[in-house]
């Protein structure tokens, strides 16, 4: 009986030694730092960058041009100008009908807000930032006629009203007064126009002006 | 071991007289084979076999090589390797086709096969210059950025435009009739008022326009409470408010309905300033869809 001439794995030939790689080139050591060096700033550079990147909270932040006391400050839709500031323990609407008067236990911060606008008519609304960053509305004490906030500013001319806070006089030092547009809260533009203005008061003037705050500030609306 | 048979030991074993098949022979000796280093798997690949249809001469067998051994000094070696495991291969196999193509091997090869076994090794191609490289890199990068930049850009103009659908605005000849979605609107006059109101200064006006609406379906009806967007313009794009100071009692289809508006212009562009309606305040402050302006 003869073998089977597969019974033994036939033994491969040999495989050949792969051709000789040529030795790759010397880098002088100089050169190396170089691309390590610029290899750390580039990324630095890239984290860097992405400080900029505005997180979740901040997209929809308004667009906010600053300004002082009397300064125009001009946004794409409306200008704005911060006349006057004063302070008051109570105001008086003279209506077409009675009056109404409101007093407060704290202090009533009144501006008094100039603003044009450049091309459509517009609705502005403000807002009171103070310098430990709370925020407050205009107050409802004083009925919305009364207000700049329920007149069109209109283009061509500037027209001017008032806007009304309620505030602790301990939290006046360092406020600002926002003049906004009104938005809408199903439509409009979400990168909403402001103009903010610093009312220059430090804690010395502040409690000065409160001091002489007037009795009553009347207005008719 | 049993009584009737003391030589049985349990073991069967079949007749001497008979041989059969199975009958245990002889073997004769293996040859030598390499069992150290262990040899490498089967060389050959799969499907290669030609048993039992006999490989067709003249074929295109350099794709069913293994790997092609180049010119190398250990060639003699293979060459005499079948020699040396002293096993003649297979007919099938001895073609060669799966042995490395050594100078030996290569004269089993047919003229039919294309390329000889001293051939060079496979061609290989020139490297690419580094300054191509990495300008090919760099575009790489910046066209992917630009178009990823490009779709994201397009995406949101997209969006944009689905959201502020622009003005369409039509012009509408002196005294004419125009449509606007649910009713007809026709300019009657624009004067400034004859008693202006106190308290108006001086480098301002107060317009009145008197428009007559006609509703044409039952939407059109509620115009007369909530009217639509009344607006002048002049011509440098900027526009003022026209309120309705009388809306009419009630709108008919097809019965026109007095509107009585009032606008605060500058006076200089009394006498320019055109009226415009568009469906609702809102989308007139907007300036978007829709809208008729009335030529003076």
């Amino acid at each position: 009986m003869a073998a089977s001439p597969g019974f033994v794995p036939q033994a491969p030939p040999h495989r050949p030694a792969p051709p000789p790689v040529a030795p790759p080139p010397r880098v002088p050591v100089w050169r190396k730092i170089v691309a390590a060096t610029l290899g750390v700033i580039l990324i630095s550079a890239a984290v860097y960058v992405q400080t900029f990147v505005l997180d979740g909270s901040r997209l929809d932040d308004p667009l906010t041009v600053s300004g002082g006391i009397q300064e125009a400050v001009s946004t794409d839709v409306f200008s704005a100008r911060l006349d006057r500031v004063e302070f008051a323990k109570s105001v008086r609407v003279k209506k077409q009908f009675g009056t109404d008067e409101d007093t407060t236990d704290k202090v009533f911060l009144v501006v008094k807000v100039g603003a044009t606008a450049p091309r459509r008519p517009i609705q502005l609304t403000s807002h009171l930032v103070t310098a430990d960053g709370l925020r407050f509305d205009v107050t409802d004490h004083v009925t919305d006629t009364a207000t700049l906030g329920s007149k069109w500013v209109q283009p061509g001319w500037w027209g001017s009203g008032l806007f009304f806070f309620e505030v602790p006089p301990d939290k006046v030092p360092g406020a600002r007064v926002v003049v906004s547009q009104k938005a809408s809260t199903i439509f409009g533009d979400q990168y909403l126009a402001e103009a903010s203005f610093d009312l220059g008061l430090d804690g010395a003037k502040a409690g000065q002006m409160i001091q002489a705050a007037k009795d009553v500030y009347e207005v008719s609306g | 071991m049993s009584d009737q048979n003391p030589g049985d030991t349990g073991v069967w074993a079949p007749p001497a007289a008979e041989p059969s098949w199975f009958t245990p022979t002889k073997r004769p000796p293996r040859p030598d084979a390499r069992v150290w280093p262990l040899p490498s798997p089967d060389p050959e690949p799969r499907g290669s076999s030609t048993v039992p249809i006999p490989v067709i001469d003249g074929g295109n067998r350099a794709r069913h090589r293994g790997w092609v051994s180049p010119p190398a000094p250990g060639v003699e070696t293979q060459a005499t390797g079948g020699a040396l495991f002293g096993m003649a291969p297979p007919a099938g196999l001895a073609a060669g086709e799966h042995h490395p193509a050594g100078p030996a091997a290569g004269e089993h090869h047919s003229a039919g096969e294309p390329r000889p076994a001293t051939a060079p090794p496979a061609r290989r191609r020139r490297p690419m210059p580094t300054a191509a490289k990495v300008g090919l890199q760099l575009f790489g990068a910046v066209g992917l950025t630009a178009a990823l930049l490009g779709v994201q850009g397009y995406d949101q103009l997209h969006r944009y435009e689905m959201d502020h659908i622009p003005a369409q605005v039509r012009h509408v000849p002196q005294g004419e009739p125009a449509k606007l979605e649910h009713a007809t609107w026709r300019v009657l006059s624009i004067a400034p008022m004859a008693k202006q109101p106190a308290g108006m200064q001086a480098d301002r006006v107060m317009l009145q326009i008197d428009i007559d609406g006609t509703a044409l379906t039952a939407e059109g009806r509620y115009y007369d409470t909530s009217p639509p967007g009344f607006f002048m313009a002049d011509d440098t794009g900027r526009t003022w408010l026209a309120q309705a100071y009388k809306s009419p009692e009630d709108m008919r289809p097809g019965v026109p309905a007095r509107f009585n508006l009032l606008s605060v212009v500058p006076k200089a562009l009394q006498d320019q300033v055109e009226l415009m309606v568009w469906p609702s305040q809102r989308v007139g402050l907007e300036e978007s869809g829709p809208a008729l302006r009335f030529d003076r």
